[in-house]
């Protein structure tokens, strides 16, 4: 006989005040002397969260170091630099996997669209607002106004609006020139899916995340190489790329961690999160809107039957949703919770084979946008950690580009003689320029693979997404 | 307490650790303990304990204190939906 038990809410284990410039350093001792409060308690936790600020992750990056061991694995790939090596911290030989929220991440995503500093673009394709401006106007489309009109940066439904299957279904069909856009959408909405969906295979999770993996490296380094393009600008942020990276090497951390050391445990990652957090914060404000510290301790014991009511109670979720603005809390949701998928670990073969399959997926993808994977991944090298801007004394300034160059003649009289030579330089530069950036594409012929191959290769997946 | 909820569930499975922050009304609040312990929270240092009414009016003259503008909480998460 089975008895179904109530659901168990989180356990508030501590309300700290702070200032909002505290340094990361200066949390740090904050953190250890709970952790170790835990550990004497024997209490391990399998996963730290946090959600994406520089300080959050500089946090998370104290903590990896001052682990006391680490747990190595790799998954070998034969293409070059595709083998994906995972260094898991242990303390006293329990793992803790540092984990940024999925929902944050695809809010983060959205975001990078919405940004006026930056134009994305995808090899031959851009991404701007503009194009998302024109798919929330069309009639027909899934999207609403107010997901492109004075856009609430932190609306997690938004975010999972646009970045749905139907969505992205819709984008194809009805806009097969913007395949920049229609990858971009696939590509991130399958990152967060990986973590989110609450019934498919965890080798198939793996496959999603390294994908998106392989497909972000890619980009990065086509964006690198480019004699015109800058990933200040035309790239995803620093702190997106880091954040997105983690989330897909956390996510096949995770399942390598409870593989080895909770095989009884079904694997449920979208409770590796800062959700719960943000329900409390929720539940705070509805009882008091602007609260001081007193108010939040006085209120605990209020907050902890309001949180059992909402977990005691499935059809108090939707009250729940309403306690934030923005905020849509589903990681309590189990409707369509399928346990025995989530306890089924994939052998390292079944890591190697997705692997694999990833990189043939990412090739795809990218090449549809014109970046050949190959070319890009083996010369990939990751970004490194930000560091505090360091005070010094202005350096002079060297043109960049060709537009750059171009300026410093602008204004300067030249005789017709000089200015044939300095028109022969430009153009030599200009003719250098695209050889450079023609090598990095995909050859013309085997892409001629445009816009109907690139639009049929985002059906295929998209179909599979739907189903 | 985490060890003791966790005890009463007879849950030996994995946890979940997550820390987020949220804005904070910025005010010092007094939280008189008896026999001349006050403290005072609210400052972005931790609570202050003191001992007589005076120093609790040092410590509201003092422009130098920073007050708090976030909480963050830290929560556990036993990793099963139902148990």
């Amino acid at each position: 006989m089975t008895i179904p038990l109530a659901k168990v809410p989180p356990i508030l284990l501590a309300a700290v005040a702070r200032g909002s410039k505290d340094s990361a350093e200066a949390l740090r001792d904050i953190h250890f002397h709970l952790i170790d409060l835990l550990h004497r308690a024997h209490i391990y936790p399998v996963s730290l969260s946090s959600d994406g600020t520089e300080t959050e992750r500089r946090l998370q990056r104290l903590v990896v170091d001052a682990a006391h061991s680490v747990y190595e694995y790799s998954i070998p790939n034969t293409t070059a630099g595709c083998t994906i090596d995972l260094n898991i911290p242990l303390f006293y030989g329990y793992p803790s996997i540092v984990c940024q929220d999925s929902k944050h991440g695809l809010k983060t995503a959205r975001n990078q669209l919405f940004t006026g500093a930056r134009i994305l673009v995808l090899g031959n394709f851009p991404c701007f607002y503009h194009q998302l401006l024109e798919f929330a106007k069309h009639p027909l489309g899934p999207l609403f106004n107010r997901d492109v009109e004075k856009v609430d940066r932190q609306d997690d439904r938004a975010a999972a609006r646009l970045f749905s299957a139907e969505s992205l279904h819709f984008h194809v069909s009805y806009y097969p020139d913007q395949v920049g856009l229609s990858t971009y959408l696939f590509i991130m909405g399958e990152l967060i899916d990986a973590w989110q969906n609450r019934n498919i295979r965890h080798v198939d999770r793996s496959r999603m995340v390294m994908r998106a993996r392989y497909f972000l490296m890619g980009w990065r380094s086509h964006i690198v190489a480019h004699p015109d393009h800058t990933t200040d600008v035309q790239f995803i942020s620093r702190e997106s790329f880091d954040i997105f990276v983690t989330l897909c090497d956390s996510l096949i951390s995770l399942i390598i961690v409870y593989r080895k050391f909770y095989p009884d445990f079904p694997l449920l990652p979208w409770l590796h999160s800062t959700e719960p957090c943000e329900h409390l914060f929720g539940l705070l404000r509805v009882i008091k809107k602007d609260f001081n510290y007193a108010d939040v301790l006085h209120l605990y014991p209020k907050l902890r039957i309001l949180i059992l009511g909402a977990f005691g109670d499935l059809s108090t979720e939707e009250q729940a949703n309403q306690t934030a603005a923005g905020y849509h809390h589903t990681y309590f949701h189990v409707s369509d919770l399928d346990l025995e998928t989530l306890g089924t670990w994939p052998s390292d073969g079944d890591l190697q084979r997705a692997s694999v399959s990833a990189f043939k997926e990412a090739e795809q993808l990218l090449a549809a946008v014109g970046i050949n994977a190959s070319l890009m991944l083996a010369g990939y090298t990751a970004p490194a950690p930000a560091q505090k801007p360091l005070e010094s004394a202005p350096s002079l300034h060297r043109p960049q580009t060709l537009h750059e160059l171009m300026m410093l003649y602008a204004n300067m009289p030249l005789t017709s003689q000089v200015e044939d030579q300095v028109e022969m330089c430009e153009m030599a530069i200009a003719a250098d320029d695209v050889d450079k950036t023609m090598t990095m594409y995909v050859p013309l012929q085997s892409n001629l693979y445009s816009n109907s191959q690139a639009s049929i290769v985002l059906h295929c997946l998209t179909q599979r997404r739907i189903h | 307490m985490a060890a003791e909820v966790l005890e009463k569930l007879d849950y030996s499975g994995p946890l979940a650790l997550s820390w987020d922050d949220t804005n904070l009304e910025q005010s010092l609040s007094v939280w008189n303990e008896g026999n001349d312990a006050w403290t005072v929270l609210g400052g972005s240092d931790g609570p202050i304990h003191v001992t007589s009414a005076e120093a609790v009016d040092a410590l509201f003259d003092d422009s130098q204190l920073k007050k708090a503008d976030k909480v963050c909480h830290r929560i556990l998460t036993t990793c099963l939906n139902i148990i």
